[in-house]
């Protein structure tokens, strides 16, 4: 009854955030952020809930992330305003819109990363430590996107400014390093739970009376689940070679064709069980 | 008798009879129906059987051309209607769509002839793999772009 109450309380502040996201984001960057996107340190959800969940935090991102186009919008035109006047008018004008933007961003970025958090909870059994890391180098930056909404509001000078947005690209490579290889856990674990689900398959099929051929193709199948595994593990690899190092690509691009060679090897695994079930087994089965 | 003896034996006319005389041709021209020109002119034109009429040269060439041409159309038209009896007697897509060039294709779901149980069996698999496959087309979720920096 309680999971029920507080999915309705839920849904009718998601409704609200969404008539209200025609207000201008210099308004709303400044508010406080909803309760709806603070991290939250319950036990894992039933994959409904836990569905809902994402669903809820993934709208809320999207309704940030239109905030901070709004407020970016805004600081450039008072960036140009006081490029053709340069009075100190214009300046204050110019710094109120970059803070307000700095505050849309960082407000952005903490929903986003609160996202793919609570993502990586859907395929989590396949690599708990891993994914417990992940998550907690996640929590990490989400407190510094936090902690950063602070500091722009004490910001007064133009030059505190620069140095601020200075700072900030420095540590976005980091940010991206930890986001990049997030994405590449949760595929492979997802990759890990497909592989898990074939086994008990391939364990039944081998029982029955199976002719030569069969046989054969369920060798194969075996041989592909290893070849899938390796791909995992490259992929994975890739993302912990270049963690320490000035490495600004994006991992998970890099990675990215491992996990679609792991997945080509799951699809062919479950075309070559179809094959199997088809042709070399015992009809009665 | 010649025509000069006849004429010169013929009596004089007199003003009257003249004058009636005048008055029958003139009842005689009036009751002649009046000849169309035009209708006239296309008789003319009719009956003379040797009209300089411009020759039309079919070129041996143009006439090739027409030919391939009315043969493509023929051809395209025979390619799309088999193409089209043969798609109708395809199977249906399987659930799990294949995009990707190297992924293997996986045989129709409504022609394999699997028992209920292997279908429940391998549904779960399937379902992962299909989000697997929309994961990594999709770029799964992708940080927002940050490359305008909020400089001063």
């Amino acid at each position: 009854m309680i999971l029920i109450f507080l999915f309705l309380v839920n849904s009718v502040f998601a409704q609200d955030i969404a008539t209200v996201s025609s207000q201008p984001a210099t308004q709303s960057a400044e508010s406080s952020p909803s309760a709806t996107i603070q991290p939250t340190q319950t036990p894992l959800p039933t994959p409904d809930l836990l569905q809902q969940k994402i669903d809820q935090y993934t709208k809320d991102y999207h309704y940030a992330r239109d905030l901070y186009s709004q407020a970016y919008l805004e600081y450039t035109n008072k960036k140009q305003v006081h490029t053709q006047y340069g009075t100190i008018v214009t300046e204050t004008e110019k710094l109120k819109a970059t803070r307000l933007a700095m505050i849309a961003r960082n407000n952005m970025m903490r929903t986003y990363l609160l996202t793919l958090r609570v993502k990586l909870d859907k395929y989590l059994s396949q690599a708990p430590t891993e994914t417990e890391k992940q998550k907690i180098e996640i929590n990490k930056w989400e407190a510094w996107f936090e902690e950063q909404n602070t500091i722009v509001n004490s910001l007064l000078s133009p030059a505190d400014f620069t140095k601020n947005a200075e700072e900030f690209k420095s540590k976005y490579n980091q940010i991206r390093k930890v986001i990049s290889t997030a994405l590449v856990q949760n595929q492979v674990n997802l990759s890990r739970l497909i592989a898990k689900q074939i086994e008990p398959i391939t364990a039944e099929i081998a029982t029955n009376s199976l002719k030569p051929e069969g046989q054969q193709l369920l060798s194969e199948i075996r041989v592909k689940l290893d070849l899938s595994e390796k791909s995992l593990k490259s992929a994975i690899q890739i993302t912990q070679d270049n963690q320490g190092s000035y490495y600004t690509n994006d991992l998970y691009s890099d990675s990215k064709g491992n996990l679609i060679r792991s997945k080509d090897y799951l699809m062919e695994i479950v075309s070559n069980i179809e094959g199997i079930l088809i042709r070399f087994t015992n009809p009665t089965q | 008798m010649t025509i000069e003896d006849q004429t010169k034996n013929t009596p004089p006319v007199t003003v009257n009879q003249r004058a009636e005389l005048d008055i029958d041709i003139n009842q005689q021209v009036d009751s002649e129906p009046l000849l169309n020109p035009i209708k006239s002119e296309q008789q003319d034109f009719e009956t003379q059987p040797n009209l300089p009429v411009k020759p039309v040269k079919k070129d041996k060439k143009t006439i090739l051309l027409l030919g391939l041409l009315i043969f493509l159309i023929i051809l395209l038209t025979l390619s799309t209607l088999v193409s089209t009896v043969a798609r109708s007697r395809l199977p249906k897509e399987s659930s799990l769509p294949d995009t990707s060039p190297t992924q293997p294709v996986l045989p129709p779901i409504n022609n394999i002839d699997l028992t209920e149980n292997w279908k429940l069996k391998l549904a779960p698999v399937k379902s992962n793999l299909k989000t697997l496959q929309e994961n990594l087309i999709q770029n799964e979720f992708l940080p927002p772009a940050l490359d305008k920096e909020l400089g001063i």
